[in-house]
């Protein structure tokens, strides 16, 4: 059993033991050690065991754990940074004001990246959902916003030309992606690129008409109301609203005209029309 | 009677404030991307960690790579949830207890395979044994041997407070228990070192 009876003070042994106390303070604990030989006692015990704690500790290789460590939450937004102070040159000028750390430009390169694809996809998705839109309004007629100015924004860069634009090149994957989503309300077939673009501006073949299984659906949801506002929203593209009043050999003629054209397969009129035969059909 | 005491502890607070205030700079400039403040902390408190997981696990670790596996995945548990760090406790108590819970983790995993428990305690004692050797101080070879004569509990609260210098009630944050309650393991743990050195 314990006869000091100074329990605070005997608290501070630890701490006396390991030389973590200064000053007064210590020079107090001294002088208490000095007349009671069972707290002095402890303190050897102590200082002991500090030792024996302290003593022949593995090494801390701080390289291994600074590998398996996350990175920093914010470290995206540096690099960024860094790069948009750096001028339009890109990532070489970028990595030019962290030079002195070019662990962590290799390490957020990834990232940079990342948000590049995911500024891509995001453009992509974006340009697909509103070729979507467009289409299904034009199918169901009712587009009265979407004017034939955004309906023709995705049409005619293909069709003009083969090299596409960057809004071309947004909407093509989508498109193909996006046309069998619409193919059992407003399309039938197989759609390209191209066939989406041809749409409301090529007129359908007479001969060419019967053959529209997959139409007779968009007729039967579309009213000839909404179908001849569907082409009106497309008057714009000044061929919907004169197509009644062609000939079968004008129209023909120009059916030959369109098949000299390069990348214009000859069966997408039938593939993609539904509301123009429909427009057309008396 | 007790004024002196806490006037003491007073006086420690200043030192331990700087060195908190010094953690807490380095987490904030880790959270705002600098990844040299997390070899800084690292730097800082690698060594305490590896004291006290050489402590948690015994013997056998000591000299082996598991006290390494323990320090470092008590960092990288630590960083991966450093942004919930509020500062309600110095980070140094933070990371004892992440790394204590880890240890307790593992030693229930090891409890579902007993021939495991049982060949890490006569491993311990192999290398406690090999470790005296190496051990001028007699006493201190005592001491070594005593602190396995340990509960896990009573061990803990001993190496945070002598060889940490964790307040009680730093201790009873790491441990999961009561300032109270550290002080009666503390003292205890005392009592069977000093009963295992004295025989």
């Amino acid at each position: 059993m314990r006869n000091c009876q100074n329990a605070d003070l005997r608290d501070e042994l630890p701490d006396f033991a390991a030389d973590r106390m200064t000053g007064t303070d210590r020079a107090r604990v001294a002088a208490h050690i000095a007349e009671c030989v069972e707290c002095a006692a402890e303190v050897e015990l102590l200082r002991g065991a500090h030792r024996a704690m302290t003593r022949d500790l593995p090494r801390i290789d701080v390289a291994r754990i600074m590998a398996a460590l996350p990175a920093p939450p914010h470290a995206t937004a540096r690099p960024e940074l860094v790069r948009a102070d750096a001028g339009p040159m890109g990532e070489a000028s970028g990595v030019r004001p962290i030079a002195g750390h070019p662990d962590r430009v290799v390490r957020h390169r990834p990232m940079w990246t990342g948000w590049r694809v995911a500024a891509a996809v995001s453009t992509i998705a974006v340009g697909g959902l509103s070729v979507a839109v467009i289409r299904d309004l034009a199918s169901t007629g009712r587009s009265p916003m979407a004017g034939p100015a955004v309906v023709a924004s995705p049409i005619a860069a293909p069709v003009g030309s083969s090299s596409g634009s960057s809004s071309a090149v947004g909407a093509g994957p989508d498109t193909q992606g996006g046309v069998p989503a619409d193919v059992g309300s407003s399309a039938a077939g197989s759609a390209s690129p191209t066939t989406t673009t041809m749409t409301p501006t090529v007129p359908p073949p007479a001969g060419v008409r019967p053959s529209t299984a997959g139409t007779d659906a968009g007729q039967e949801s579309n009213p000839t109301g909404d179908v001849e506002a569907a082409a009106s929203a497309g008057a714009g593209m000044a061929v919907a609203g004169s197509i009644s009043d062609l000939s079968d050999g004008e129209v023909e003629g120009l059916l030959n005209d369109l098949d000299g054209l390069e990348a214009s397969p000859s069966d997408e009129p039938d593939a993609a029309a539904p509301g123009l035969h429909a427009a057309v059909t008396p | 009677m007790s004024e002196p005491s806490r006037l003491n502890e007073a006086d420690l607070d200043p030192l331990r404030d700087q060195a908190d205030a010094v953690d807490r700079a380095l987490v904030a400039r880790w959270l705002g991307g600098d990844e040299r403040a997390a070899t800084l902390l690292v730097e800082r408190h690698g060594a305490a960690l590896a004291r006290f997981g050489a402590s948690l696990i015994g013997g056998r670790g000591s000299g082996g790579g598991e006290v390494d596996d323990l320090v470092q995945d008590t960092f990288v548990r630590a960083f991966q949830s450093l942004a919930d760090f509020r500062g309600e406790s110095s980070l140094r108590t933070w990371l004892f207890t992440i790394e204590r819970r880890l240890l307790v983790d593992r030693r229930r995993a090891e409890q579902r395979r007993p021939d495991r428990v049982e060949i890490g305690e006569e491993d311990a004692a192999t290398e406690y044994t090999a470790l005296d050797a190496m051990v001028a101080d007699e006493t201190e070879g005592r001491i070594r041997r005593s602190l396995e004569r340990l509960s896990p509990m009573q061990r803990d609260v001993f190496t945070l407070r002598i060889a940490e210098g964790l307040s009680y009630k730093e201790i009873a944050d790491v441990v999961g228990s009561t300032e109270g309650a550290a002080r009666v393991h503390y003292h205890n743990a005392v009592r069977v070192i000093k009963e295992h050195v004295d025989a």
